[in-house]
């Protein structure tokens, strides 16, 4: 099935269930006009852009960790690649982590189709990593590997966690007017 | 793209990225052959049949469904386009710029008027200094004062300010704090001191969402006593980057009353080099070529690569950076300059494009966009003096290190001051409300395309307050009151949080004084350049190191036309102590 069909056909079936949704919404929708200044119609904080929570897995139970994201070093005030990718440098860091024996932690960055991969580096032992990443969406997990130096992943994953930019679902097959943030349940 | 408008850039095919399931055809600019049913998404309504200077529905990408409570609304605003009731073909066609040579003493006389522009074959009613476009190149040397006898022939009131340059108070163009402005067949007398070498501009500072978007603007390159200050070259090229909205009627008006687009500025779906959509620069194999860039445009932040050539950045708003570097692409914020050198080594036609990963929120994905602005078509016989060697090692300007040594001290000084940025929303119609609620998914720390072209057309300044907050005292705005020594060194720090219904970035400028990008987000800048314009992302803290030289009372504000229009704009006074 050609994939432009089929997304045109989904953006067509799901048109009327995206009005209908819209008319129950209008229905239901405070009067209140939204501000910054404590209205009830907008989210109280908003996710920020520049941050990434890491979730265990069962692989993992106990630890945690975040990535802060920042444009890397660059002449400009915003960093890219010629592509315009925005191009981060990240700064990893990972609370209670308890590795099997000779293990290390490995971190990684991909595209949410695994297509592309990018070995971020060993996380040293004080539970902290710098990487760089210019992907638009990827998710970012750490594998217990033997092999410090392995450049494919092979062990089990231990913690997950997605770009905010990957927050953005499609309105069209996710549920327009969900408002729970998907990272919270680690993409 | 933009498949409701005539006249493109040239753009490149959608591609999916990243993994992102969506393929798309490369839509022509007229959306006539996309075997799309425009009416099935809403997208019937555009301008083909259109009052040029009536509201319509403004051009966007075909794949994004019309909200149908949105269509048939109109900003609360009546639209303006101007020339109205003057027969066009009696207005002067435009010309490309002059240069005007200047030394210290020399008067150059400046009116703001009336053109007739044609781009892409089309011909529209804009606005040009003296007749040009972009407006006169002045130039001069550092340390002269020029005097600007000024005349007003537009039909709306303004002023001229002149960017970046640390000039006498008095003559610093802002209406309201340094002037009133100058009424439709006023003059104004600027005197203009150069106190920097660098490239620099001028624009309105009233209502500059209408009259900088329709061509009054110009640059002003203060040259150096110093003959070595640049490396050497093959040829140096003055480049103003701009954009514009049009459709298959006009160009899209603008709000009367009140600015319109004031959620995220006016995006333009032509992109201009030097006014020109297709600009061309013939060059020899092994030229090296200077290129001084601007940015002009009410919001865009272009990210512009010259392909076939090697780039190095080598200075910014208001001076050289201290080391020399190599880069991919250029990103400029409006308000910016960069001043790059390529060396075009390779012969035959290579593309000067703008690449961008656009967002539509609609389907979640991100999509790469491609506009070529121009051609560089490279000779192959050789330059007739090669630089390469000037070009291929990085200079290290040891000057202005030793210039940034003095304020050195101040770089672990403790924050002076503290700017919040952010926005208040008023009463938009409430699919929009809705529609924005939806959209706090995710908000990218730069905004590169119009994500949403029909809700950010129909917010005005009656429902959009974008504001900065100073922490300590939380007054906003022109309510702000800073006060400070002349010689004094300020840390100010711009926390451009998510908090508010529309977060985006800003490029903040601030008038008569210099700084240095100290932190970003924590981190040291490792490489400095004096700048007056620098862009705050969305979930950024940036902390600038502001030396202030220069007595009076100036404004600091967001360089998004729109953004200023609606209020996000302050005022800091220097005694001069």
């Amino acid at each position: 099935m050609r994939t432009e069909n089929a997304t045109k056909h989904t953006i067509v079936r799901s048109l009327p269930a995206v009005l209908a949704a819209f008319a129950t919404i209008l229905a239901a929708a405070p009067a209140a006009a939204a501000s910054a200044h404590g209205s009830t119609a907008c989210p109280a904080t908003p996710p920020d852009p520049l941050f990434i929570r890491l979730v265990p897995t069962a692989n993992a139970n106990g630890a945690s960790g975040e990535v802060d994201l920042r444009f890397a070093q660059s002449p400009f005030g915003v960093t890219l690649t010629r592509d315009g990718n925005h191009d981060f440098a990240l700064e990893m860091r990972v609370h209670g982590l308890e590795l099997p024996a000779g293990a290390v932690a490995v971190a990684w960055a991909a595209t949410p189709d695994l297509g592309t991969v990018v070995r971020l580096g060993e996380l040293s032992t004080d539970g902290t990593l710098e990487g760089r990443i210019a992907l638009n969406k990827f998710l970012v997990f750490l594998t217990a590997e033997t092999n410090p130096e392995v450049e494919r992943w092979s062990g089990p994953v231990l913690l997950r966690g997605s770009s905010p930019s990957g927050r953005m679902h499609s309105m069209a097959g996710h549920g327009p007017f969900e408002s729970e943030p998907c990272a919270v349940i680690g993409f | 793209m933009y498949a409701c408008a005539s006249g493109p850039s040239a753009r490149g095919a959608a591609r999916p990225n990243d993994g992102d399931a969506v393929s798309r055809d490369a839509a022509g600019a007229s959306g006539a052959t996309d075997g799309m049913d425009h009416a099935a998404t809403g997208h019937d309504g555009h301008g083909a049949h259109a009052d040029p200077a009536a509201w319509r529905m403004p051009p966007m990408d075909m794949s994004m469904p019309m909200i149908p409570e949105l269509m048939g609304l109109d900003p609360r605003t009546d639209p303006f386009l101007p020339g109205a009731g003057i027969d066009p073909a009696t207005l002067p066609a435009a010309a490309f710029r002059e240069v005007a040579d200047l030394q210290d003493g020399d008067t150059l006389k400046l009116e703001a008027g009336l053109v007739r522009r044609t781009i892409n074959g089309r011909t529209f009613v804009m606005y040009g200094f003296n007749g040009q476009y972009p407006g006169p190149l002045i130039r001069a040397p550092r340390d002269a004062t020029i005097h600007v006898a000024f005349h007003n022939a537009t039909e709306l009131p303004t002023a001229i300010h002149w960017h970046g340059v640390r000039l006498e108070n008095r003559f610093d163009g802002v209406p309201g704090v340094t002037q009133e402005p100058v009424p439709p067949g006023g003059d104004f007398h600027y005197e203009v001191h150069f106190r920097d070498a660098g490239i620099y501009w001028y624009h309105p500072h009233h209502r500059e969402d209408i009259t900088q978007d329709l061509g009054l603007y110009g640059n002003m390159m203060v040259t150096s006593p110093d003959p070595a200050y640049f490396n050497p070259a093959n040829a140096e090229e003055v480049v103003v980057l701009d954009d514009l909205l049009i459709d298959e009627a006009g160009i899209i008006p603008y709000g009367r009353g009140r600015a319109t687009h004031a959620l995220m500025g006016r995006f333009g779906n032509v992109l201009l080099m030097n006014g020109e959509a297709d600009y061309r620069l013939a060059a020899k194999r092994g030229d090296v070529v200077r290129f001084f860039l601007t940015n002009v445009s009410n919001t865009r932040v272009f990210n512009l690569s010259f392909d076939g050539g090697v780039t190095k950045v080598i200075g910014s708003d208001v001076g050289l950076y201290e080391r020399e570097a190599l880069v991919e692409s250029v990103v400029i914020a409006p308000a910016e300059r960069y001043i790059v050198e390529v060396l075009y080594d390779e012969p035959g036609t290579h593309t000067i494009t703008n690449r961008i990963q656009a967002i539509d929120h609609y389907l979640g994905v991100f999509r790469t966009e491609v506009d070529t602005l121009g051609t560089v078509t490279v000779d192959a016989a050789e330059t007739a003096e090669s630089h390469r060697a000037a070009f291929e090692s990085l200079r290290v300007n040891e000057d202005v290190s030793a210039e940034i040594d003095a304020f050195r001290e101040h770089f672990d000084r403790p924050v002076d001051h503290e700017l919040e940025l952010g926005v208040d929303i008023g009463s938009l119609p409430l699919p929009l409300l809705q529609m924005m609620a939806v959209d706090t998914f995710y908000y990218h720390p730069v905004e590169w395309n119009d994500v949403m072209p029909m809700m950010n057309y129909l917010s005005t300044g009656a429902d959009v307050r974008w504001f900065v907050r100073d922490v300590a005292t939380g007054a906003e705005n022109m309510d702000i009151a800073w006060s400070f020594e002349l010689g004094d060194v300020v840390r100010l720090r711009i926390r451009n949080q998510p908090a508010s219904m529309h977060p985006m970035h800003h490029p903040m400028h601030l008038h008569g004084q210099r700084f240095l990008v100290l932190e970003r987000d924590g981190v040291r800048n490792e490489n400095f350049v004096w700048k007056d314009t620098a862009v705050i992302p969305l979930g950024s803290v940036v902390d600038l190191l502001v030396e202030m030289s220069n007595p009076g009372d100036w404004m600091l504000h967001c360089h998004i036309s729109e953004h200023l229009e609606t209020g996000m704009k302050m005022v800091f006074r220097v005694e001069p102590g």
